[in-house]
């Protein structure tokens, strides 16, 4: 057991106990968005700031002002000094509730901490967004249910959660604990869990259903496993590969061939339709095989291909003569 | 008698606001099994667990009782708790009072205690009225048989035996390779050889050719696989000629299906005949006559061909050869692509065209799927530069085959185009092998509508989906090329090896129990369960058995491994010879015996007047929209008493039945939407019999409107609160 000071109260906490965790255990409030009991603590909201003093840094006073941590991540210490309601807090979850409120003005939760915060005016303006990226549903789809199905993509601005590739994802056992624990709501099951992930029984016939369930889309089927990345190295292939070998074969000018973007294609191959927005779009499907989410199938661009000039083989056509 | 422990956690005084918490431990306390109640602040904070983990070493409870917050979130954790401090994992049960009664029931405190107190009282009904199920553990067999000798088949075994596993490896065919043997390999051909030499050569495998699975008994970590050789083939090196097959027993912990595909061949198809039209595969034995080769520019004189299926006017190479891609797959009847066609065709027709540049080579396509690297791309260029032209035509518009030329619109240059042709090759698609659904009724492995088998994958959670040990892998379960089925063989190896490592497979004891003594053998629960885990057998030894006309009852076993704890058996079994022990809902036990002391528990305590709707609440759906309905504070009668089923094929129409006659006013009950059913189709199940018992109630004028059932997903919290209301 040590000793710690909270809001000017001597508490007696175990030592393995966050700030946060000891206060909740005496009654002291501090505000959090991120934090949940049942997973992992994550310091990514910065609700949860308080003023801290260690007893190294000396008596705290107006010349030795204490640090600012998120309380949900900050191990308890033995003679810790901690404000939770300093205005230097106050001021730092005022900056947070502003920032909140960029994209999630409309959020009641949101306005209920930009309220409590003294929070007026969002910091900037973004596109209304429900999800406020406080990973709480990652955190719980992997700690607690273990499926793994959903993840944070992109970076920055463009930051999202997300099944792999951004397409429904057969992980997912729709067990809806991410939507339970969402504190707005902006997660739901349609978009992670693809409907219906596995195959009917073997002994559907034999019990005589009279209404078979639907079987997959044909669209489905014709999805299969990405293209291999795996290097010619990596597969162990001694010889290079043979389309590389123009200047062996003597050919005045090989063909160069361009990346999509530069071949003037009207709509190029690309992996997944993003155009959806917030969780990804549906076009593409999982692998029914491995369970894993398969990029949608390319097809070769076939009129590029055939169109690109490109000049005969004079050997063969030699020795066709 | 069991010491049962009741853990109140306030969460923080929230649930103070709308129950009466001090009430609760006088009246709980009237139980006999209930030895200590004792509310907490905080449960879930480090202090109340260990506060947890005292109370029951100073009671020497052995069942535990919490209300706290849903199960989703703390369950975990408080069992965890519960187990360091003794507590057999299946005798914690878990009940949400905040998110189930606190947070929806704001108005009504005298109305939310009541129901507060029931819901302890049915969890403690239920977990008392049941003793703890133990677990079941089974020893592996460390040995892998591999079935097929393709590419994916060699590489998985070679990798096995290095990870110093014995594998059995059975090809049916007289020599190993697969597919491989016939295409020439552009410079894998070294690694291929290299594997199968290996794997010929290699101490720890036992390579049986010409052989075939027959039956499998047993089951998860021991696999009896009975083997017999092939008739017909290899039967110069057999001594019984007569068809007496020689039959041997190998016992494998894990198998690795790797049984390819096979090209599809159809008589209907553009004329087929094998001779002038034929598949890509039949050309290239064709070919193989011509000694045609990768790349190498030696032109031989054909020999004579006494092949049946090959024969060549005049001992010429055909003048014009003509190649249809897509032909018989992407339409209504094989609409999936096979990935492989493509690349093969194009890189027969080169070698082709290598070989004979006086010959006219036309592909006519209709997408190209270059499966790789982009490098893929320049085959085409390649094809162009050698002359082969390229003609794409219409799904709705397939080029026509008469017995001379074949006719096609060129959608590139919209024009139609009559090609005149010596030999017509078909890229037709890889469909599944026949042996397909032989292993998988064997294996009891699920086949998609293609009849490609498909490696078992439930949408339940982590720890109640069981691995078998058997892993399927290449073009057994999609069509795949070589590197791809060599990377599937590899990972096959890997899994497989990791499996046979864990030596000892522990099962949580959550699954369907038969008693033997009520079974009557009617196989109601084997054409019920979608999981293949319930076989019949005999009660009379094998031994006595000879001689007998009729074996009289037998029995049906469950494998452990292979249930779900769904419950439909438990339902379907006409006997009611079948329990369930275990199961989605706190993993305890949930019979007929506790829904039963659940139903008392619920309606015992209903004073003159009240209203009692008791709704049946499917694990993945209801009662998840029932936790979902509490976290968003939506408010709800108080009267609803919730039973939490791990699927809604577990509701038998007798519990409602019994739920009728004890007093509830109105039974409703949960149910997943057609499609979304955890458990394959159990929503139908369940229907159904709803259905037919309201008629059978108003057959009997009882209003049927009294039952009811609903359609809801897990994260729809407002059709919760719509099903409790109407």
């Amino acid at each position: 057991m040590i000793h710690l000071t909270i809001d000017n109260r001597d508490i007696e906490v175990r030592q393995t106990m966050t700030v946060l965790e000891a206060a909740r255990a005496n009654g002291i409030s501090i505000p959090t968005l991120c934090y949940h009991e049942a997973v992992a603590p994550y310091a990514a909201c910065r609700l949860c700031m308080v003023e801290i003093n260690t007893p190294r840094g000396g008596k705290p006073g107006p010349d030795r002002p204490g640090r600012i941590v998120a309380a949900c991540a900050q191990p308890c210490e033995q003679g810790l000094t901690v404000q939770t309601n300093s205005p230097r807090v106050q001021a730092a979850r005022r900056v947070t509730a502003e920032l909140l409120m960029a994209s999630g003005e409309h959020l009641p939760l949101v306005q209920a901490i930009a309220r409590a915060m003294g929070a007026e005016h969002a910091a900037t303006t973004l596109p209304p967004n429900d999800c406020i990226l406080c990973g709480l549903c990652v955190r719980a789809c992997d700690e607690l249910v273990g499926a793994h199905a959903i993840s944070l993509v992109e970076r920055g601005l463009d930051k999202k959660i997300a099944p792999p590739f951004e397409i429904t994802s057969a992980a997912c056992i729709a067990c809806a604990t991410c939507v339970l624990i969402c504190p707005t709501g902006a997660i739901m099951l349609k978009d992670i869990a693809p409907s219906l992930p596995h195959p009917q029984p073997l002994a559907h016939e034999a019990r005589g259903d009279k209404s078979p369930p639907q079987p997959l889309a044909h669209e489905a089927r014709g999805v299969k496993s990405p293209p291999q990345p795996l290097s010619h190295e990596a597969r162990g292939d001694k010889s290079p590969p043979q389309p590389l070998s123009h200047e062996a074969r003597g050919d005045k000018s090989p063909p160069q061939l361009l990346p999509y973007e530069e071949r003037g294609v009207k709509s190029p191959p690309s992996f997944v339709g993003k155009g959806a927005g917030g969780l990804g779009s549906h076009d593409a499907r999982t692998c029914r095989v491995c369970g894993e989410a398969t990029l949608p199938r390319v097809f070769a661009d076939a009129e590029y291909l055939l169109n690109l000039p490109i000049e005969r083989d004079q050997k063969a056509e030699v020795q066709a003569l | 008698m069991t010491r049962t422990g009741v853990f109140l956690c306030t969460c923080d005084q929230k649930i103070a606001k709308s129950i009466q918490v001090d009430a609760i431990p006088y009246v709980l306390r009237s139980n006999r099994e209930v030895v200590v109640v004792s509310p907490q602040e905080h449960l879930c904070l480090p202090d109340g667990l260990a506060a947890l983990r005292e109370t029951i070493a100073r009671h020497k409870l052995d069942q535990v009782v919490v209300a706290a917050c849903p199960t989703r979130f703390q369950e975990k954790h408080l069992r965890a708790a519960c187990v360091s401090a003794g507590i057999n994992e299946n005798a914690f049960a878990l009940v949400d009072w905040r998110e189930g009664c606190a947070y929806v029931h704001r108005g009504d405190k005298v109305k939310a205690t009541g129901k507060a107190i029931d819901l302890l009282q049915m969890t403690l009904a239920r977990v008392t009225s049941a003793a703890p199920a133990d677990q079941v553990t089974v020893e592996i067999e460390p040995r892998v048989l591999v079935i097929g000798g393709g590419i994916a088949g060699l590489t998985a075994a070679r990798a096995i035996a290095e990870h110093s596993i014995a594998v059995t490896l059975v090809e049916q065919d007289a020599e190993l390779g697969g597919h491989a043997r016939h295409v020439p390999l552009n410079g894998k051909a070294h690694a291929f050889e290299t594997t199968r030499a290996d794997v010929l050569n290699h101490p720890r495998i036992d390579v049986r050719l010409s052989t075939r699975v027959v039956s499998v008994t047993g089951s998860v970590g021991a696999y009896r696989v009975e083997l017999a050789e092939c008739h017909g083939a290899n039967r110069a090196s057999s001594n019984g000629s007569n068809g007496a097959a020689h039959s041997t027993e190998v016992v494998a912990g894990a198998v690795v299906i790797a049984i390819g595909a096979q090209e599809y061949r159809d008589a209907h198809l553009y004329h087929h005949d094998g001779r002038r039209v034929v598949t890509l595969g039949e050309f290239e034995i064709q070919n193989s006559k011509f000694k045609i080769q990768n790349s190498k520019l030696e032109i031989q004189k054909p020999v004579p061909n006494q092949h049946e299926g090959a024969k060549i006017e005049n001992g010429e190479f055909p003048t014009s050869v003509v190649y249809i891609l897509c032909a018989g797959s992407r339409n209504a009847h094989i609409p999936y692509c096979s990935n492989v066609c493509c690349l093969g065709a194009l890189d027969q027709a080169l070698r082709v065209k290598r070989a004979h540049p006086e010959a006219q080579v036309t592909i006519l396509f209709r997408d190209l799927y270059l499966l790789g690297d982009e490098l893929n791309e320049e085959i085409v260029l390649d094809a162009r530069r050698l002359g082969i032209e390229f003609l794409r035509y219409a799904e709705a518009q397939p080029p026509h085959v008469n017995g001379e030329t074949v006719t096609v619109h060129d959608t590139r240059t919209n024009s139609m185009q009559q090609l005149h042709y010596d030999r017509l090759v078909l890229a037709t698609p890889r469909v599944p092998r026949a042996e397909a659904g032989v292993l998988a009724r064997l294996f009891k492995l699920p086949r998609d509508q293609f009849g490609f088998l498909i490696d078992p994958h439930w949408r339940v959670r982590p720890e109640q989906q069981h691995p078998r040990g058997i892993f399927v892998c290449g073009s057994a379960h999609q069509p795949v090329d070589m590197d791809t089925a060599t990377m599937q063989g590899m990972t096959a190896a890997a899994q497989a090896a990791r499996f046979i490592h864990k030596r000892v497979l522990t099962h949580p004891a959550a699954s369907a129990v038969v008693n033997p003594a009520f079974c009557t053998g009617c196989a109601q629960c084997v054409e019920t369960c979608a999981f293949g885990a319930i076989t019949l057998v005999s009660r009379t030894p094998r031994a006595e058995r000879v001689g007998r006309a009729i074996a009289i009852l037998d029995r049906a076993q469950i494998d452990p491994f292979l249930c779900l704890a769904c419950g439909n058996c438990v339902v379907a079994c006409p006997a009611k010879a079948i329990d369930l022990c275990g199961g989605v809902p706190a993993a305890t036990n949930l019979g007929d015996a506790q829904i039963y002391a659940q139903l008392d528990a619920a309606l015992d305590a209903r004073h003159e007047g009240e209203t009692r709707v008791v709704v049946f609440g499917c694990h993945w759906s209801g009662f998840a929209a029932m936790e979902l309905a509490g976290a968003r504070r939506l408010q709800y009668s108080a009267d609803t008493r919730v039973i939490e089923l791990p699927c809604s094929a577990r509701l038998d129409p007798l519990h409602v039945l019994y739920a009728l006659l004890h007093g509830a006013d109105e039974v409703v009950l949960a149910l997943c939407p057609p499609d979304e059913c955890h458990y394959a189709n159990g929503n139908h199940f369940a229907e159904r019999r709803i259905e037919n018992l309201r008629a059978q109630l108003s057959a009997h004028g009882i209003d049927p409107t009294r039952v009811r059932h609903v359609r809801l997903m897990g994260d729809d919290a407002h059709a919760w609160v719509q099903a409790v209301k109407a």
